[in-house]
């Protein structure tokens, strides 16, 4: 099993700092790391998809070394899967003074995470609109139904890093796992089954893929797998135009495999 | 070759304890700063100075402990370094020497792993003996995040208060939260408070105060009730409460 517990500053401007926060793997994620991230400006926090209660200990204990808690004004969640929001209760208890984001759709889900309110909640629109963290203003993008049906991604214009979620998610093989993605030809092999199944239609990507082409790019860091830096950043873009035969177009096959198998 | 040494005071941790640790190979790979990659037994370490500077290496790990001092050796295909660690009195020292290109990017960065190993075996260390003491004070399990993350992993957020607490006011204001509605409901209320001071953290088994834990400015009080009277000003309050059947172990 893979573990790293220290941190990694992925990319800095100024008092600015994109830091990736350590993993650890577990048998039954079966390759699908989780990558959480920090952003700190002028000394303010802000955490995005800080994962679930097994992976909290190391995720606050890494945010210490670069903010104080009480300064971490925010928590962005991408989308609601456990792996994203699990430890909830545990954000509002460690980092008291953070307003939590998430797409309006899950927020009436957030109490069965054990909060029934005291917690300040800004509902992200579908639209998306701005985090704010120290002077820096982050933009939440509509990503909806890449996976899932409330989704945004966020874009860091000071790194140009874009926080994509589930997308550029790879599954390492086993004893196997790197931060920067190197050779993406080799790496794209991690991500296609992620992608052909996890995503439903090409309308709902080239919805994103529309909005993400007019920004400048330089990072592009995911939930799962590796980090695409500069020209990898790039090719990961144009391999998502590429993508084909992925998530309703499979489920044509499923459906054919069901009929073929059916004894009763 | 490049050679750096440092110092890391222990405080109430065993030295010998934490050189133990720092000999576990798997222990120094999973704290060790710098990692970019992993691959069978292989680590990819990239050094990082300023914002400009950078060398990467490949490195095969090897650790071994002998006459009380823990060594790790790390050999990559273009460098080499090995770290050295032994009590001395209530510190740990470290030495390191490095072998190869850009020693002046490299160097600094080992000096701050090391200081950061030992950092992370006296976390552990200290944790492994409140594990063998068999500690039932919850006060010095309030101390610990792992501890309170059990915890509220089986409770909900029953209250959230942003309060002006009068000097000497905290444990009334305390009272009348968890009073109203939460004592009655919950066989475990938890009790946490922050402010500009600091922080505290309070546990209830069925009505009685069983832990006190607070920070004030940094430092560590555990099981003193007398600190309370010492939180003042602003002060956001938390109550959470549980059913479940036990405590966090």
């Amino acid at each position: 099993m893979v573990r790293v517990r220290k941190p990694y500053v992925i990319a800095e401007e100024g008092d600015h700092q994109v830091v990736w926060l350590g993993l650890e793997e577990a048998e039954l994620e079966r390759g699908v790391l989780t990558n959480q991230y920090l952003v700190v400006d002028s000394g303010e926090g802000l955490l995005i998809d800080p994962g679930g209660s097994y992976v909290f200990e190391r995720v606050y204990r890494n945010v210490r070394e670069f903010v104080n808690p009480n300064r971490v004004k925010a928590v962005f969640f991408t989308h609601q899967d456990p792996d994203v929001v699990g430890s909830l209760v545990m954000l509002s208890e460690f980092f008291p003074n953070a307003r939590i984001y998430i797409s309006s759709l899950w927020v009436r889900f957030l109490p069965h995470l054990g909060i029934h309110g005291g917690i300040e909640i800004v509902e992200v629109p579908d639209e998306g609109g701005e985090v704010p963290v120290g002077k820096a203003k982050l933009l939440a993008i509509p990503t909806h139904f890449l996976h899932s049906p409330g989704n945004h991604t966020l874009y860091d214009p000071v790194t140009k890093t874009l926080f994509s979620g589930d997308l550029g998610a790879a599954v390492f093989p086993r004893g196997v796992w790197y931060l920067f993605v190197e050779d993406f030809d080799k790496h794209s092999q991690y991500m296609k089954p992620f992608h052909e199944r996890y995503l439903p239609c090409r309308e709902a990507l080239e919805a994103w893929l529309s909005i993400v082409s007019d920004l400048e790019i330089e990072v592009v860091a995911p939930q799962h797998g590796a980090i695409f830096v500069g020209e990898n950043a790039i090719k990961f873009l144009e391999w998502l135009k590429k993508l084909n035969k992925f998530g309703i177009d499979r489920v044509k096959e499923v459906v054919e495999r069901w009929k073929s198998k059916r004894v009763f | 070759m490049i050679r750096r040494s440092t110092e890391v005071y222990v405080g109430n941790v065993s030295p010998d304890a934490v050189v133990k640790l720092l000999s576990d190979r798997d222990f120094v790979v999973e704290n060790m700063p710098y990692v970019t990659g992993v691959e069978g037994d292989r680590v990819k370490l990239r050094f990082r100075r300023m914002l400009f500077f950078s060398f990467e290496d490949v490195y095969s790990v090897a650790t071994g402990f002998e006459e009380g001092t823990a060594r790790c050796f790390f050999r990559g295909s273009a460098s080499e370094f090995t770290m050295e660690f032994a009590p001395v009195k209530r510190f740990v020292r470290a030495t390191v020497l490095y072998r190869g290109p850009r020693g002046w990017v490299v160097a600094s960065c080992l000096e701050r792993a090391a200081r950061d190993l030992i950092k992370s075996a006296i976390e552990d260390a200290s944790k492994a003996t409140s594990g063998v003491l068999g500690v039932e004070d919850y006060s010095q399990r309030l101390a610990l995040v792992s501890w309170v993350s059990s915890l509220l992993m089986r409770s909900v957020l029953v209250k959230s208060e942003l309060t002006v607490v009068p000097r000497g006011g905290l444990v009334d204001i305390v009272e009348k939260l968890v009073s109203e509605g939460v004592m009655d409901r919950y066989r475990v209320v938890y009790v946490s408070g922050t402010s500009e001071r600091g922080s505290f953290r309070l546990l209830f088994v069925d009505g009685k105060l069983v832990g006190i834990y607070a920070n004030l400015g940094g430092k560590e009080f555990v099981g003193d009730e007398r600190v309370l009277n010492e939180f003042e000003g602003f002060t956001r309050v938390k109550v959470y409460g549980s059913n479940a059947p036990e405590l966090p172990r």
